[in-house]
């Protein structure tokens, strides 16, 4: 009976969260031009980079021109780069902040459920998904260094057949 | 066998978020979250026109956690208490913040990593406009929000909003 409870319970400490079991949670959002896109539109051939973001934090800040980096090294190999904005009222920052700093990733427009619908609590957080948007990686947070794991975790999903 | 019962209350009594004292004293919240705990006390608790209120929150940020303080380009801890046609309401006191050094970015903030007090000023009925959004109440109702985006050495947290809410006696 104890064992069995004690099983239950590592099941449970290791299940991973809904939106994040197994296939990415589809969606469909809005560019800054206003344009919609679903998940299946912005996919890359072998693997896609999904990063959920505000313009001013700072963390995000600090990682994304690594990250950028990383997309403009891999894009032509089957990479594809997905920023989804979580903090509506940040939307008016965003065109002049992608702007300033170069990025050229598609960035979407998430209204306040996308918080909810990936059970985010911070920024940066990372997702990997490969060709067929299974999650294969899953990373929140940012410091020094950690663009090498993120760059090692792309190189491996772009690696597979 | 009946002291058990008591001692909840007792302790009900001291863990309850909100305590409401004596008639003309403060009107104190307590609350917390993964980031802060914070207090609350808005004075007095009856009103009358030309009632100045008081309002002070002491914030405590849990260990590492930093918020962010007015002047950066950042979203900035604060009080926003909503508009009431009785109600002026000034703007918020800010203590001195701390310098932060980001290091990822080499970039110089200024944040609120200790306890802090942030203070503001309402005036009720100031005006006659005002008094007369309050003469056919018995009670006025002051609500608003803490505002925060906290961050740690690691990650920035979603921007949170806690609720503030008071019922204040008009005094005839």
């Amino acid at each position: 009976m104890r064992v069995a409870a004690l099983v239950v319970a590592w099941a449970i400490a290791l299940a991973p969260n809904a939106a994040f079991a197994e296939n990415f949670k589809p969606f469909t959002l809005k560019t800054l031009e206003g344009e919609e896109r679903s998940l299946s539109q912005v996919m890359g051939r072998k693997a896609t980079l999904v990063a959920f973001f505000f313009p001013t934090c700072q963390y995000c800040n600090a990682a994304f021109p690594l990250v950028q980096k990383i997309y403009d090294a891999n894009k032509d190999r089957g990479l594809s780069m997905v920023w989804i904005n979580v903090i509506p009222d940040e939307q008016r920052l965003i065109a002049d902040w992608r702007t300033g700093h170069g990025y050229t990733a598609t960035i979407l427009l998430g209204q306040r459920a996308v918080a909810e619908d990936y059970d985010l609590r911070m920024t940066p957080t990372h997702v990997l998904l490969d060709a067929k948007g299974k999650v294969l990686w899953k990373h929140a947070g940012y410091k020094p260094g950690d663009e090498k794991e993120i760059e090692r975790r792309i190189q491996q999903a772009l690696s597979k057949e | 066998m009946t002291i058990r019962p008591l001692l909840g209350a007792v302790v009900l009594l001291i863990t309850a978020s909100s305590v409401w004292p004596a008639a003309g004293a403060a009107r104190v919240v307590t609350k917390s979250s993964r980031h802060l705990a914070f207090t609350a006390s808005l004075s007095p608790d009856i009103v009358r026109p030309g009632t100045t209120l008081s309002l002070a929150v002491d914030v405590r940020p849990k260990t590492g956690i930093h918020v962010y303080a007015p002047g950066t380009q950042y979203r900035p801890v604060a009080i926003a208490i909503e508009p009431n046609p009785a109600l002026s309401i000034d703007e918020v006191v800010y203590p001195r913040p701390m310098s932060y050094l980001f290091k990822p970015l080499n970039e110089s903030v200024l944040v609120y990593e200790r306890p802090f007090r942030l203070t503001l000023s309402m005036t009720v009925g100031g005006t006659p406009a005002q008094v007369a959004a309050l003469t056919a109440e018995s009670r006025m109702t002051i609500k608003g929000q803490l505002t925060y985006q906290a961050c740690d050495e690691k990650v920035c947290y979603l921007p949170v909003s806690m609720p503030l809410d008071w019922s204040l006696t008009v005094a005839r």
